[in-house]
């Protein structure tokens, strides 16, 4: 009862909130989406993460939201987008929000909320929150250098770790963004102001929160994309500022077969590798400090990202994607495996000592693994993503969607299936299940879920 | 220092952009082509099928920039299942000599609602397709399909002159009409459809039925030219079905509306600016 009482005060706030603006617009666009997931997750028990289910044991959960999307145009050259999302998430998982510490928590988060003005024919200003994303392939982008984090609440359906297609629920930055369109091509200029301090400038990571990754640091953004090339329309991207980067993604169709390549040069907001340095205090007996357990990749330094996949739809309505991913910041061979021996020696120390600073110490890797997942950041070097989807582009009453995520350092990954199935223009109804591959000193097996099932239902309003 | 480095990467950026663009925006007017677009100049060695093609597209589309509602209707087993509202604003412009011809089309999709807010570009072989959920506009085939039996390439292409070799193989009397049949093999091999029996009103150069054959020749699909009215100046077919193969139960209905000469900059038809499009 709560949780309507909640919605519908949501909705009173938006609609009086956004009453100015749809005062004065001329066409209105206007959508409600709401949605109960109902999730039976099976904690992981043998995950050197979650011993003995100590930070989660969990075999039900429940996810309501409210998505709103509005859309006005006040002029012919002035405009408005707006995309709110509202929901409630009930899980167990200790200290799962990034946003609170409660267990049961509700987050409203603006989306995007921006004015568009047509200066000139081909000229565009864009101010406020928005999310700029960028690239080609389908499931991780090189070139998305601003890489806004999606909410945890519904990534298990797509993909456990990685970004999807559809995935409403990016956040946007704060920005500035003037476009120029020509018949070659539009050239974007964006800047994203600093607000909130950076990950760099905390020391310890449990400090480390994702919503400090959101305007965080001053960048320049330059894009360039082409379009007068015939096939070969790349798009260019640079990053200046506080980070710098470079990127260049492009796509061609070999007759029913889409190549997408994506490739970037970038410095990397942060990746934290355990020290081999306090192993070997621990192993000693000695204690070194939360900012000591983990040493963080230069962040001056560039590092090489690339995605190659290939896209193929069938005129039966199959959809098959497989892409390589690569991320030379990733962790090595030899950082994972001192990733697993750190891991190894706190449990074997807790469960051998009533004292509590192991715990402490593995909740530290805990949290690392954490926002890892939130954050759309793989850990690892080499990946392998398949998709599967039986259905339309467009509109389908029912379709068949499989995604499996692998990892090349130890073939552990995570797979995961959904039906989809649209009972008339408002109403669909989903039920999916996802599980690890992998056992307990693997990338994926040592994730504190093991498997979820779920069901959902949404009605678009 | 990194305040120094930002505004160098502007004065970059912006340098990099004058080194693309090295030619004029009105130069890009007069062409209305992309860089390679001269391949699709082209000639048929049969000067009569020649003729004939060009004055059967001539009937479905006008050689100037046009934009038209379009209403889909799926039907299987002759029920109506599904629909789908669209508003095509399109540039098919034949080659002259004076200057290359142009292939350039965008779709918005008015309903259901729940595709509201979705577009699809064609520019000559290229599709891109954009959902406001995906946040930037991702390619696709043209084999894809839209709903019922519609490819992409259906919705956003109407013009055989460019996409085929003709060949005028026979002439044909049905129901005391006199038609041109005309069989059509494609040019390149993006084209939607290897082969095509394309019959043609003698009198009039009206398209009556059309049927697409898979390079295996397996009959994929039948389409027939219907309701034939005033739009544009000119009587236009105002229906187009395109039944299944072998399935005549199974079909989908195109209802062409609303059609209204309209030029748009050329500069909308490239992915980035579908995130504008209204």
């Amino acid at each position: 009862m709560i949780v309507v009482k909640n919605i519908i005060l949501v909705l009173i706030f938006v609609w009086v909130a956004t009453g100015p603006f749809r005062a004065f617009a001329v066409e209105i666009e206007t959508h409600i989406e709401m949605g109960i997931e109902w999730h039976s997750p099976t904690a992981n028990s043998n995950s050197l993460l979650n011993p003995n289910k100590t930070y989660y044991d969990q075999n039900y959960r429940y996810h309501t939201y409210l998505l709103f999307k509005n859309r006005n145009f006040y002029t012919e050259n002035l405009s408005s987008i707006l995309n709110i999302l509202f929901e409630r998430v009930d899980d167990d998982r200790i200290n799962l929000n990034p946003y609170k510490n409660d267990s049961d928590y509700y987050n409203f988060i603006v989306n995007d909320a921006a004015l568009s003005y047509k200066m000139f024919e081909h000229v565009y200003i864009d101010l406020g929150k928005m999310d700029v994303k960028t690239g080609m392939a389908f499931f991780k982008n090189p070139t998305d250098f601003l890489f806004n984090p999606s909410h945890v609440s519904r990534k298990g359906r797509i993909s456990y770790n990685g970004s999807s297609l559809t995935d409403p629920y990016r956040e946007g930055s704060f920005l500035a963004k003037l476009e120029y369109f020509t018949s070659q091509g539009a050239m974007s200029l964006i800047y994203v102001p600093k607000f909130a301090s950076s990950p760099e400038d905390n020391k310890d990571i449990t400090a480390q929160r994702i919503w400090e990754r959101i305007n965080s640091q001053n960048l320049g953004l330059v894009k360039w994309n082409s379009a007068g090339s015939g096939d070969f329309n790349a798009n260019i991207i640079m990053m200046l500022g506080d980070r710098r980067g470079i990127g260049a993604a492009t796509s061609t169709d070999l007759d029913k077969i889409i190549l997408n390549i994506e490739a970037s040069l970038k410095n990397i907001p942060s990746l934290f590798a355990p020290s081999s340095d306090a192993l070997n205090r621990i192993r000693s007996f000695q204690f070194p400090s939360a900012g000591e357990v983990f040493t963080r990749r230069d962040t001056d330094s560039f590092y090489f990202e690339g995605t190659i996949g290939l896209d193929f739809r069938s005129s039966s309505k199959y959809n098959l994607i497989l892409e390589y991913y690569y991320n030379q910041a990733g962790l090595s061979r030899s950082e994972w495996d001192l990733y697993f021996d750190f891991l190894k020696l706190l449990n074997s120390y807790s469960q051998l000592t009533n004292t509590s600073v192991y715990k402490d110490y593995l909740g530290l890797f805990t949290e690392k693994n954490r926002i890892q997942s939130y954050s759309n950041l793989l850990p690892g070097q080499h990946y392998m993503f398949l998709h599967f989807q039986k259905d339309d582009l467009a509109i389908s009453d029912l379709s068949v969607s499989v995604n499996y995520l692998f990892s090349f350092f130890d073939y552990s990954g995570f797979i995961n299936a959904q039906i989809d199935y649209l009972f008339n223009k408002k109403w669909k109804f989903y039920a999916g299940a996802g599980t690890t591959i992998g056992d307990s000193n693997t990338e994926f097996g040592i994730n504190m879920i093991r498997s979820d099932l779920y069901i959902g239902v949404n009605y678009l309003w | 220092m990194k305040r120094y480095c930002l505004l160098d990467g502007i004065i970059l950026g912006v340098a990099l952009f004058f080194m693309f663009d090295h030619h004029s925006y009105a130069e890009d007017v007069q062409t209305n082509v992309p860089g390679d677009a001269n391949q699709y100049v082209i000639d048929q060695p049969d000067k009569e099928a020649q003729g004939i093609i060009v004055r059967a597209d001539r009937v479905r589309s006008p050689n100037k920039p046009i934009t038209y509602k379009l209403r889909l209707i799926e039907y299987r087993e002759g029920a109506k299942v599904k629909e789908q509202l669209l508003q095509v604003t399109m540039r098919f412009i034949k080659p002259s000599e004076n200057a290359p011809g142009d292939a350039k089309s965008f779709v918005s999709f008015l309903e259901p609602e729940n595709l509201l807010g979705d577009k699809m570009l064609s520019v000559f072989d290229q599709l891109w397709y954009y959902t406001p959920k995906a946040r930037r506009p991702i390619r696709i085939s043209r084999q894809q399909r839209l709903i019922g039996q519609v490819s992409n390439g259906d919705v956003v292409a109407a013009d055989f002159h460019y996409s085929y070799e003709s060949n005028l193989i026979s002439e044909e009397t049905i129901s005391n009409k006199a038609y041109y049949k005309l069989r059509l093999s494609r040019r390149w091999p993006f084209v939607t459809y290897p082969k095509i029996l394309y019959w043609v009103e003698k009198e009039t150069y009206h398209p009556f039925k059309a049927e697409f054959f898979s390079s295996s020749d397996r009959l994929l699909k039948r389409a027939y030219y219907k309701d034939y009215r005033m739009a544009l100046g000119s009587l236009r077919p105002g229906e187009i079905v395109i039944e299944e193969g072998l399935q005549k139960n199974n079909y989908t209905r195109m209802l062409y509306f609303d059609a209204q000469f309209k030029d748009v900059p050329d500069s909308y038809y490239q992915p980035s600016y579908l995130i504008r499009i209204k």
